[in-house]
């Protein structure tokens, strides 16, 4: 294969990319406006006119031109390698992600699994930053965060699969397409989430799980700014530190995706044949993972941080115990409907 | 289990409660202001910058009296006498320069304390808050219209004049002696009062000073003695009759000081024999504002005496004491002493006008024209005026 074939597809596989940075510019912007509207602010309002739409255009160039600091007992190459690490984790989970019925990176059937296995990554990198960067706030806030990744990807995981038993697919495009249709009591979208009952559990603890994963307010103990200067980023600035944003700000996108495609019919239109197509389909994914980013961000200018050791009984003794009796429930209603 | 499922219920409870109240604010409009584009509405009174009117500022000090940090600073001249520097806009009459006006903007912590005293009105404060700086400097403002030329030259007139006086001063001081000694050759025991004059203070005030008057002929030294800031009373004029009555105020001349009386006591009496003195007290304000007492005892006759005493505050300041007999012949000199200070007692008289300090331990008075006599103040160091230190 010579460069000019396989041009097409390195296109292809950066769609999800661009994607992602376009998101990423876009939500950090919409994080502060979140922010300031709630607290009865404006937020951002000077950069590139029309409420500092530019802003994070003016950050992105603040960090290139940033020094890049490695702190002098720091370990050399795995301070510089986990960030991208990090990214690249979190970049390769898009790959099974179906954007539109027209796209999606990798269309394989063991979708679902290799998307939660591949995320694990983020958690070695986690831990990669905070042990280079030799430097006790950091380690602590890499310990923090992986045991908190560890822990509630139990209950993230039990969640999915509770869907994937209503669906019979660990394919995300197949699960989406088999949403398709206004038929459940006669004009509600055929989504999973209206499927059955204990579906809304589900979701509900797969939502608190993501919030933890992606380390948000409540759940964002590894960088309890007021404990942990910034957790396993306290070394890092410049370009550094912005790919451990960007990997955040992807892993909340692709957290929020993973729940439209599972609950939410992913790129089916609410209206049936209504704004239907690859395009509208696009347009539909994006907005209903935009929404629960939305929340995300509603729930952190909302709510205040857990404890760690409540965190911890969060997990282990409320969700993980609830998403196992409702992975049983929820067969047993398969088993009789 | 039962109350867990409460507690669970309360806290997805709380956290839509929570929500509910974000979003409305989301929605709600926002409280803050785009500054550079818009601008709140200061109230009318708000301090955010000192203006002085300097074409209205008869250069009282008032101000920089008043201000707590001392961030204004103001130096006059005193225009010569066929200067006329014109009115107020309120009718007042300006008599001095404002050679130097400057308010350390830094400094000032906008209580707005200076604007009230201020008698035109021209001291207040403007709604101008935006001028920051990048450096201190430029935050002192310099309010004085005057040119340094201009200042040079209404200093150098100043002083001329000033010497002119003295020496008029001097001249008038010269022929009033000539005629004292007259006098006191002639009845030289009628005078010694003057000397005691001024006792010190009420409250043991060591440095009573007795004056030893007499040394030469009957002159009478000078007194001495100031009081203290809080209980002393000077201008206490024992040889001299009449101090005690007829004082306003304190029988004892000097009001004012001990409670900060404010008032101003004048005392003229009349010396029984043919020596009259004055005593004049301004004590302070009442409130530690420090005022001074002015005991001028004039000997009607041969010995004029003056004192002066200042008290100091009435909350203990010290003040400083000034007592100034002139004596009629030759003698007397000045006295100063410093109350608050302990150290009060006149000391020796030199010369003619010569000044008389006194260091309540001891001093010696020297009587010009004849001989020294000694001033045997009190010998102890006065107790009471530590206390008047601290009161
Ligand atoms: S406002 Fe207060 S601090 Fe400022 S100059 Fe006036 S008296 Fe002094
Ligand atoms: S109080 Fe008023 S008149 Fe007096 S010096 Fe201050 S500004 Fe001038």
């Amino acid at each position: 294969m010579t460069w000019l074939e396989s041009l097409p597809l390195a296109v292809f596989v950066m769609i999800p990319l661009v994607i992602i940075l376009i998101y990423a510019l876009f939500a950090i912007w919409m994080e502060r406006k979140v922010a300031g509207f709630i607290q009865d602010r404006l937020g951002p309002m000077r950069v590139g006119g029309w409420h500092g739409w530019a802003q994070s255009f003016a950050d992105l160039l603040k960090l290139i031109q940033k020094e890049d600091i490695i702190p002098a007992e720091a370990s050399k190459f795995l301070f510089r390698f986990a960030p991208f690490l990090m990214f690249a984790a979190s970049y390769a989970a898009f790959a099974v992600i179906p954007f539109s019925s027209a796209y999606m990176g990798s269309n394989i059937d063991i979708g679902v699994f290799y998307l939660l296995a591949i995320t694990s990554l983020l958690t070695i990198s986690v831990i990669m930053a905070g042990w280079a960067s030799n430097n006790k706030w950091s380690l602590l806030g890499a310990m923090r965060t992986a045991a908190q990744m560890v822990s509630y990807e139990v209950p993230t995981i039990m969640a999915v699969l509770s869907v994937i038993i209503v669906a019979g697919s660990l394919n995300l495009m197949t699960v989406t397409e088999m949403q398709s249709g206004n038929d459940t009591l006669g004009f509600l979208p055929n989504w999973l989430i209206f499927q059955n009952p204990f579906l809304l559990v589900a979701f509900v603890i797969f939502f608190i799980s993501i919030l933890a994963e992606s380390h948000r307010v409540p759940f964002d103990l590894p960088e309890s700014e007021s404990e942990l200067v910034a957790g396993f980023q306290t070394e890092y600035s410049g370009m550094r530190w912005a790919m451990f944003m960007l990997a955040e700000y992807a892993d909340m996108l692709l957290l929020s995706l993973l729940g439209a495609v599972l609950f939410f019919g992913g790129w089916n239109s609410p209206f049936g044949g209504f704004m239907d197509g690859p395009i509208w389909g696009f347009f539909w994914f994006m907005f209903k993972g935009m929404i629960l980013v939305f929340v995300m961000m509603w729930i952190r200018w909302t709510l205040p941080r857990y404890r760690v050791d409540q965190l911890m009984y969060l997990c282990w003794s409320i969700l993980i115990p609830l998403s196992f009796i409702n992975f049983v429930l929820i067969a047993l209603w398969e088993m009789l409907f | 289990m039962v109350h867990s499922f409460k507690q669970g219920w309360q806290t997805l409870k709380s956290i839509f409660t929570g929500m509910g109240i974000t979003i409305r604010h989301f929605f709600g409009p926002s409280v803050t202001l785009q500054y550079p584009d818009e601008r709140d509405v200061l109230p009318k009174l708000a301090r955010s910058k000192l203006f002085v009117n300097i074409d209205d500022c008869i250069g009282c000090n008032l101000c920089a009296r008043a201000c707590p940090v001392n961030c204004i600073d103001i130096e006059t001249v005193k225009a010569g006498a066929d200067v006329d520097l014109g009115k107020t806009s309120n009718g007042s009459q300006k008599r001095l320069w404002i050679s130097r006006f400057v308010i350390d903007m830094a400094k000032c912590m906008y209580c707005d304390l200076c604007t009230y005293p201020c008698p035109t009105d021209c001291i207040y404060m403007v709604q101008e808050y935006e001028y920051s700086d990048f450096n201190r400097d430029n935050l002192v403002y310099k309010f004085s219209n005057l040119t340094p030329e201009k200042i040079a030259e209404v200093k150098e007139t100043a002083r001329i004049e000033a010497e002119e006086a003295e020496k008029k001063k001097a001249e008038e001081a010269a022929a009033k002696a000539a005629r004292a000694s007259k006098a006191s050759d002639s009845r030289p025991s009628s005078v010694p009062g003057a000397a005691r004059g001024i006792p010190g203070s009420a409250k043991g005030i060591p440095g009573k000073a007795k004056g030893i008057p007499g040394a030469s002929k009957g002159v009478p030294g000078k007194a001495q003695g100031i009081p203290g800031a809080a209980k002393s009373i000077p201008g206490k004029a024992k040889g001299i009759p009449g101090a005690a009555k007829g004082v306003p105020g304190k029988a004892k001349s000097i009001p004012g000081t001990a409670k900060g009386v404010p008032g101003a006591a004048k005392s003229v009496p009349t010396a029984a024999k043919g020596v009259p003195g004055k005593a004049k007290g301004v004590p302070g304000a009442a409130k530690g504002v420090p005022g001074k007492a002015k005991s001028v005892p004039t000997a009607a006759k041969n010995v004029p005496g003056k004192a002066k005493s200042i008290p100091g505050t009435a909350k203990g300041v010290p003040g400083k004491a000034k007592s100034v007999p002139t004596s009629a012949k030759s003698v007397p000199g000045k006295a100063k002493s410093v109350p608050g200070t302990a150290k009060s007692v006149p000391g020796k008289a030199k010369g003619v006008p010569g000044k008389a300090k006194g260091v309540p331990g001891g001093g010696a008075a020297k009587v010009p024209g004849k001989s020294t006599a000694k001033q045997v103040p009190g010998k102890k160091p006065p107790k009471e005026n530590k206390d008047n230190n601290t009161d």
